[in-house]
């Protein structure tokens, strides 16, 4: 077997099947000659890893001396897959996989099908997969996929880590891949084309998060997306707190999930009348995924979120949300001055309704940060909305195991140099803004575990977090008129996020926008690839780490000492460095921690 | 035969709307999930359950002052 076909160390993949053939259609180069091609099955017959199953020839005398067409000599073979690649490079060597024939399923039609084809035919053939993780534990409450020709099979792992799948026509060489879907703690699992053996135990070993994470998450874990955005490099002391952030979605767990204990505001929506405690409740754990990722508490363990301290929100729709309930969510955001709202969510339809909402919450301060949908095509709604920012999603290389699913979602048309590829998945369109890291992202689930996911929601909340720290230090938002709301502080919010974002070239501008936010120049710390070399990127930085002091001061109670502190409009940058060297000292002999 | 019934929403200016919620009310082959007032008591936003066929002669009635529109269930967008 090829390294390629090995490489799955989870569980390893059959060898594939193909058929060989001279394509006597192809004329010959005079330089090469015509192929011998029985030469070539020699040489395939001499190679230890190739299995020749079968050599087919036409049947009667008729076909062998009329037939002109590539069907005189064809051999069906198991072949590694580099052997393959060299073979179809040869000009006058037809492969192809020799996929399997079904019997036609009925008609789509509900109209057109006679009751009499529903009637199952054919066998049902049974896989058991047993799920370990660490230290050989079962993993119970996996939901596991098994794909055949047809609609995949799917189950869920008992307290035994067990499932036993059944497919219709289908046997051990029919199935295509096994997926799983661990709920927590676990990397998902993809294995193309996987030795399985029908009425038999196939044990598979999940990876823990915790063995790409060392010491993860009893040590605090910061997202390889933070990282790709520069967070690691945000002072910590840039917090949200002072920033309203709602997330539309399904709640949180703000009752077990030690880095969501902070959440303390919310609305329920699925119910009637709506409710002010059943957000806590989040039964399909979305909502708490993204919140972790905008907020996610500072307290050494688990994962940091961007925006930690800000005032959280959760407007829960799901599930059974619908565009009224997604207005409803926004008339609470207005109602209580929210600053930054996060939806991951979409909709093939549209609605004028809401595009009124969306514009009169942007007039009203509220920013709407939304997803740009999962289905690969055009930008979804409320994506397509002007008043918003939209969000697309990208993936880096290495930053998952690539058994995982992740591997999956690769776009294949480009990737650049550092990394990044755009997601599959990720609609597109000029009326994408931005991209957020959306391709294995780590974040905490009910009750109190995490789990890496994909989607543009994940992207999303990346943004919105940032956004809410923007709004919380940057000096633009401190003093003058974009402290107070309305579209134009939204207006700035969403230029200086687009400004400061590093552009990636995936061959095609509408799968990324204006690229990938960077928090450093959207705080203004750094101004546009300029590690505050000039004096504007010094002024632009040092005023950002006096709102900053001035925030602390005001905390701690000094505020009037230090009424000077803001730099006056003539100062150059040496200036205000001096003057901000003063106040640390201060801080300094009054005790102060000074960042 | 039963009439298969589909949500909307209905928005607009409450003085307009405030004659048909009531009209809305009283039909039996209607469902008014929720009605959303303005500061001054009046309607400005309904949910409402009713055959595509009559949302489809409302709207053509009564737009565009008052828009009718299907009300769409959202999908998160995030998993494994």
């Amino acid at each position: 077997m090829s390294a390629k076909q090995n490489d799955n160390p989870l569980l390893p993949a059959r060898a594939r099947t193909f058929l060989l053939a001279k394509d006597n259609t192809v004329l010959s180069p005079a330089s090469v000659g015509s192929l011998d091609f029985d030469f070539v099955i020699e040489q395939l017959e001499a190679d230890p890893d190739v299995e020749i199953q079968q050599r087919l020839t036409p049947r009667t005398f008729r076909a062998q001396v009329l037939g002109t067409s590539i069907t005189d000599k064809i051999v069906v073979a198991t072949i590694p897959e580099q052997t393959v690649a060299n073979l179809i490079r040869h000009p006058q060597v037809l492969v192809e996989e020799d996929s399997f024939i079904l019997p036609q399923p009925a008609a789509s039609s509900v109209q057109e099908i006679d009751p009499g084809l529903l009637s199952p035919f054919g066998t049902t053939t049974t896989w058991t997969i047993v799920l370990t993780g660490s230290g050989q534990q079962p993993v119970a409450g996996a939901t596991v996929y098994l794909y055949g020709s047809g609609t995949p099979a799917q189950g869920r792992t008992d307290s035994a880590g067990s499932v036993t799948l059944s497919l219709l026509n289908e046997s051990d060489s029919t199935i295509r891949a096994i997926y799983i879907n661990p709920q927590a703690d676990y990397w998902s699992a993809w294995i193309d084309r996987p030795q399985l053996t029908s009425g038999a135990t196939t044990t598979i070993p999940l990876a823990p998060l915790s063995d790409s994470f060392p010491g993860f998450p009893d040590s605090e874990l910061i997202g390889w997306g933070q990282r790709a955005m520069r967070l690691d490099q945000v002072p910590a002391t840039f917090t949200g707190r002072g920033i309203k952030v709602a997330v539309v979605d399904s709640g949180a767990a703000a009752l077990t999930h030690p880095d969501l204990t902070d959440m303390r505001e919310g609305i329920d929506l699925t119910s009637t009348p709506s409710n002010y405690e059943q957000w806590k409740d989040d039964t399909i754990a979305h909502g708490s995924h993204c919140s972790g990722i905008i907020a996610g508490a500072q307290n050494g363990g688990g994962v940091k979120g961007f925006a930690p301290e800000a005032e959280m929100h959760q407007a829960r729709i799901f599930p059974g949300g619908r565009i009224s309930s997604l207005i409803d969510a926004v008339d609470y955001c207005i109602d209580q001055g929210i600053d930054v709202v996060n939806m991951s969510l979409g909709t093939g339809g549209s609605s004028q309704i809401m595009l009124q909402k969306l514009a009169q919450a942007k007039e009203l301060g509220v920013a709407c940060i939304v997803a740009a949908g999962n289905t690969g095509g055009d930008v979804q709604f409320p994506g397509t909305s002007p008043d918003v920012l939209t969000v697309a999603a990208i993936g880096k290389n290495d930053e998952f195991p690539e058994s995982s699913y992740h591997a999956q979602q690769r776009w294949k048309n480009g990737q650049d140099d550092l990394g990044f590829f755009s997601a599959q998945f990720s609609c597109h369109g000029e009326r994408i803004d931005v991209c957020g890291p959306g391709v294995a992202v780590v974040s905490s689930v009910p009750p109190s575990g995490f789990a890496a996911w994909d989607g543009t929601s994940m992207a999303t909340p990346h943004i919105a977090g940032l956004a809410a720290l923007v709004l919380g230090h940057h000096p633009d938002f401190q003093s003058g008129p974009l402290q107070h709301k309305g579209a134009a502080r939204v207006d700035r919010l969403f230029d200086l996020l687009k400004s400061s974002s590093t552009p990636l070239q995936f061959g095609d501008p509408q799968r990324s926008g204006a690229g990938l936010p960077d928090s450093m120049r959207a705080l203004g710390l750094e101004q546009n690839g300029q590690t505050g070399t000039s004096a504007v990127s010094q002024d632009t930085a040092v005023q950002t780490a006096l709102a900053q002091l001035n925030k602390e001061l005001i905390a701690a109670g000094l505020l009037a000492e230090v009424m000077n502190m803001e730099p006056p409009a003539a100062n150059t940058g040496q200036t205000v460095q001096r003057e901000l060297e003063e106040v640390r000292a201060r801080m300094l002999n009054a005790s102060l921690s000074v960042a | 035969m039963s009439v298969h019934v589909k949500r909307y929403i209905v928005g607009g200016d409450p003085r307009l709307i405030k004659p048909f919620l009531g009209l809305f009310t009283a039909d039996s082959t209607m469902i008014v999930h929720s009605v959303v007032r303005d500061g001054r008591g009046d309607p400005e936003r309904l949910v409402v359950s009713m055959d595509p066929a009559r949302a489809a002669a409302f709207e053509a009635a009564l737009g565009p002052a008052i828009i009718i529109e299907p009300d769409e269930l959202l999908n998160p967008l995030g998993g494994t």
